[in-house]
């Protein structure tokens, strides 16, 4: 109800900050809220009193409620004095939600009854007279005692706890139970499970799925949980109870809880000191928090964990008498239905058994019906498909001859813990008619090789598409393109001029680095330059310039073929590489005659003739042939 | 000199590249360039326009006239196979859409009819299972002719040549060329595997063409029946004997059929 005040009050800021728009849906609201109340009829409405606390201490002052669910029309009963207290009517509170599309409305009167006396008191029961109807609520105890409660300041903030609120008080502010729908459920049998958190006048944030322990049973997941209020010995509370199956897994006495649960509490600080800049505002403290304290003062949440008491569940095995042979384990209330399609089919073709499970009870229990015989007909395992309230098998059976008859009948057993007692349901025989199939023997592959796909049903309608207008690329047929000559050549030539290229760089690049090489590469077309020269100067007559050229020509060539540096070249240091590379004495004759008629033209002034001239070229141009030849 | 020498081998070397490409461009022209003679494609029109009449039997002669002068394109065997399959004659069409197949692979109008036409066989048709690498590889080439087989063939070997040559002179390139060659190389090897098997079934593909066809066991009249193969069916021609052929079918069974039933393409 003090929430309601607050939800006021804010409107009224919102207000004040002067949006139109909020105040057009206040006003839009206002007007559905009193279309829809002068629908209601008397007998929905509920009437009841509450009070905030149960005891009280001289000084202090208790809120009494007196609520009506479902309208708002009634106006402020008149409850006359109240033994022990002073009565003063502070006014009253609306509400209304719409939860779902369902609309709720309530209207509280509430006053303020400040003890005179100790002791404990009646108030109430209270009677109202609405519509013709009169409406009574239960009577409540309220023990005023002198001042031996911790005495605190009435509360400032509605709604909201302040921080020192007493661990005792807390306990009956906000407590946790945990209920099992039955406490003497048969093993594997589904129970509901119920958890609920009360809450009174605590602002409560974050709740979270409540934990608990669960030794021994198996627990499904929690619903969405629901939201009521309750009162509990006169005082209201808002109640979140979160549901789930459970059932047990083994037999035996099982302890199911405590259950707990984690939640935030906001608690109201206590504005003690003043703003100094160094408070951590300043200091960017904009924390979660700051934006709500900021809204509604000095407000805090602290993190809050809630126990529920344990709860014993006594878990009974099931009987033993009565147990059928094809039992297998469900646990309910079921209802059993077949179903066999087509029912006339050749010799090896499937038949689909269609069984439904459906009821009340613990589905992941629930497995497949059994075949009475399975005579004469080959079994596939079945399929299963659950659902909230049935499950659903498929089994596929393929008659093996046309002497099949029937599919006999199907049993479908289960326990059923409301009565104590096993039940068996039989769907069936179903008569069915069997050909004999077309290609005279039956064989049953079982995996097959080659899958044979027969060709897709036909589709109404189906033609094939239109010819095509143009002839397209017409060319001349018979020959591709890799049967022609040319596609081969282009292969061919790319190759080889793939590899002349190749060739040919590793052979500049050779030249590049390899200096041995190189040389040996171009002496002999050094040498043939110089013996050109030489024939030149022998046919000038000029002497001089032949026997230099004839010595610059061969030393050069040694040099280059025995890799030697030119300017240390001697006869003896040539003749002795030579000699060990088994060149004729000849050869090494005619070089030495060269080189020493060379020396003698070039250091003595002796004229050698024209014949001599001729005897030394021809010399040299045999001993580089021969060299060439030998490939030194 | 040998720097010298260094650079007029670069450069001959990079001759190789406007070399290749105008050997490419030669090769697609010889390959891509139609000779359309002016009285073929007037036959072509005049047979679209029984077809569209529904004289499909004149159509069917008329397309075959532009056969038999040495032409043809996978539109003329395309509108041939439409004729066939409005006649009724569901063997010769679906051998007609083959060969359509063979030079317009690509074509979405073809590839519904095939399908059609395939779908109306009786009997249904066999087909065997296959790896995914399998379904993938005939799925990718399948979309190829041979003709751009080989030109891509032609294409990617030049493209070899040319990364080796391009590496040699290029240093900076060399990172890369043993990523490139191996992309190309195996280019290469999946297109030549292609190629391969699209010519070595050339002339080894047959569809039967009778509206019934055993099956059997020997190459004579008298010999048992293995099994019935039915009009529109495609087959593997194993090898001819007499008038005999031994086919395979599509799921390994063997037999042989009478020549007149089936038609090699």
């Amino acid at each position: 109800m003090r929430k309601e005040q607050r939800a006021k009050s804010k409107d009224q800021n919102t207000m004040t900050h002067g949006t139109w728009r909020i105040a057009f849906i206040v006003f839009f609201l206002f007007t559905i809220h009193y279309t829809l109340c002068s629908m209601l009829y008397a007998s929905d409405i509920q009437f009841e009193a509450t009070v905030d606390r149960e005891t009280v201490s001289l000084g202090e002052s208790l809120q009494l409620n007196l609520s009506f669910h479902g309208t708002q029309n009634v106006s402020r009963p008149e409850i006359g004095e109240i033994e022990g207290f002073q009565v003063r009517y502070l006014g009253p509170s609306t509400r209304m939600s719409i939860v779902n599309g369902k609309v709720s409305k309530s209207i509280t009167h509430i006053y303020t009854l400040i003890p005179l006396k100790t002791g404990s008191f009646e108030i109430g029961p209270f009677s109202v007279v609405f519509k013709g109807k009169t409406f009574t609520s239960q009577a409540l105890t309220v023990e005023v005692v002198s001042g031996a409660l911790p005495s605190k300041p009435p509360t400032q903030g509605p709604g909201v706890a302040q921080e020192t609120i007493p661990k005792e008080q807390l306990k009956d502010r906000i407590f946790l139970t945990i209920e099992a729908g039955k406490l003497q459920p048969y093993v594997n049998e589904s129970i509901p499970l119920s958890i609920k958190l009360y809450i009174n006048r605590l602002g409560v944030r974050d709740i979270q799925y409540p934990k608990f322990e669960h030794d021994g049973f198996s627990v499904k997941g929690f619903r969405q949980p629901k939201q009521f209020r309750h009162t509990i010995g006169g005082i209201a509370y808002d109640v979140i109870e979160f549901t789930t199956n459970i059932f047990a897994v083994r037999a035996g006495e099982l302890s199911l809880g405590p259950a707990q649960l984690d939640c935030n509490l906001v608690v109201r600080k206590r504005q003690r000191r003043r703003r100094t800049p160094f408070d951590d505002n300043f200091f960017g403290g904009f924390s979660g928090n700051d934006i709500f304290n900021d809204f509604f003062g000095r407000y805090k949440a602290y993190p809050f964990q809630v126990t529920s008491p344990p709860l014993t569940v006594n878990v009974q095995p099931l009987p033993h008498e009565g147990k059928p042979a094809n039992f297998k384990g469900a646990i309910g209330d079921f209802r059993f239905k077949a179903e066999a399609s087509p029912k006339e089919v050749k010799a090896g073709d499937p038949i689909t058994v269609s069984m439904t499970v459906s009821g009340a009870g613990n589905f992941d229990t629930v497995s497949s019906p059994v075949l009475d015989s399975k005579e004469g007909f080959k079994v596939y395992e079945p399929q299963a498909k659950q659902g909230q309230v049935s499950k659903v098998f498929e089994q596929v059976l393929i008659p093996q001859s046309a002497k099949v008859k029937e599919i006999p009948k199907i049993t479908f057993s289960f326990f059923n813990p409301q009565t104590g007692k096993y039940r068996s349901l039989t769907q069936g025989p179903f008569s069915i008619s069997v050909a004999k199939p077309e290609g005279g023997e039956l064989k049953i592959v079982e995996i097959p090789q080659a899958v044979t796909k027969t060709a897709k049903e036909e589709l109404l309608g189906r033609d094939i598409v239109y010819i095509k207008e143009s002839p397209g690329k017409l060319k001349r047929t018979g020959k591709y393109l890799y049967q022609r000559v040319g596609f081969w050549l282009y292969h061919l030539i790319a190759l080889i001029i793939f590899i002349t290229l190749v060739t040919f760089y590793k052979h500049q690049e050779k030249l590049k680095t390899d200096e041995r090489y190189a040389r040996r590469l171009q002496a002999p077309a050094k040498a043939r330059k110089g013996i050109r020269e030489a024939q030149g100067f022998l046919a000038k007559e000029k002497s001089g310039e032949f026997f230099d050229c004839v010595h610059k020509t061969l030393i050069g060539y040694m040099a280059d073929k025995l890799h030697l540096p030119a300017g240390g070249i001697t006869i003896e240091a040539v003749k002795e590489i030579l000699g060990a590379k088994n060149i004729d004495g000849e050869i090494l004759d005619k070089l030495t005659n060269i080189f020493s008629a060379c020396d003698m033209a070039r250091y003595a002034p002796l004229e050698l003739d024209r014949h001599k001239r001729e005897t030394i070229f021809n010399d040299m141009r045999k001993v580089i042939d021969f060299l060439e030849r030998k490939k030194v | 000199m040998t720097y010298r020498s260094f650079q007029t081998s670069k450069s001959v070397s990079l001759l190789f590249l406007p070399l290749a490409v105008t050997g490419i461009f030669l090769l697609s022209c010889d390959y891509c360039l139609a000779e359309s003679i002016p009285q073929t494609s007037a036959k072509f029109y005049h047979a679209n326009t029984y077809y569209s009449e529904g004289e499909y039997e004149k159509a069917i002669k008329t397309y075959e006239e532009v056969l038999n002068s040495g032409f043809g394109s996978g539109n003329l065997y395309y509108n041939l196979a439409n004729s066939y399959f409005k006649k009724g004659e569901l063997g010769e069409a679906i051998l007609n859409y083959e060969k359509a197949m063979r030079l317009i692979p690509r074509d979405s109008d073809l590839k519904s009819n095939y399908e059609y036409a395939k779908s109306l066989i009786k009997g249904g048709v066999v087909e065997a299972q296959a790896q995914w690498h399998r379904i993938a590889f005939d799925r990718i080439f399948s979309l190829f002719t041979i003709d751009e087989l080989a030109f891509s063939l032609a294409v990617i070997f030049t493209g070899i040549l040319l990364v080796i040559l391009v590496s040699l002179h290029i240093p900076p390139i060399r990172k890369y060329r043993v990523v490139a060659l191996s992309v190309l190389i195996i280019m290469f090897a999946l297109f030549f595997m292609a190629l391969f098997e699209k010519v070595s079934v050339v002339g080894k593909e047959a569809v039967i063409i009778a509206q019934k066809a055993d099956a059997k066991f020997e190459p004579f009249d008298s010999a048992t029946t293995h099994f019935t193969l039915y009009e529109g069916t495609e087959v593997a021609v194993v090898s001819p004997k007499d008038s005999w052929y031994k086919i395979e079918r599509s799921d390994k069974k063997t037999g042989w059929v009478k020549s007149s039933d089936l038609e090699v393409f």
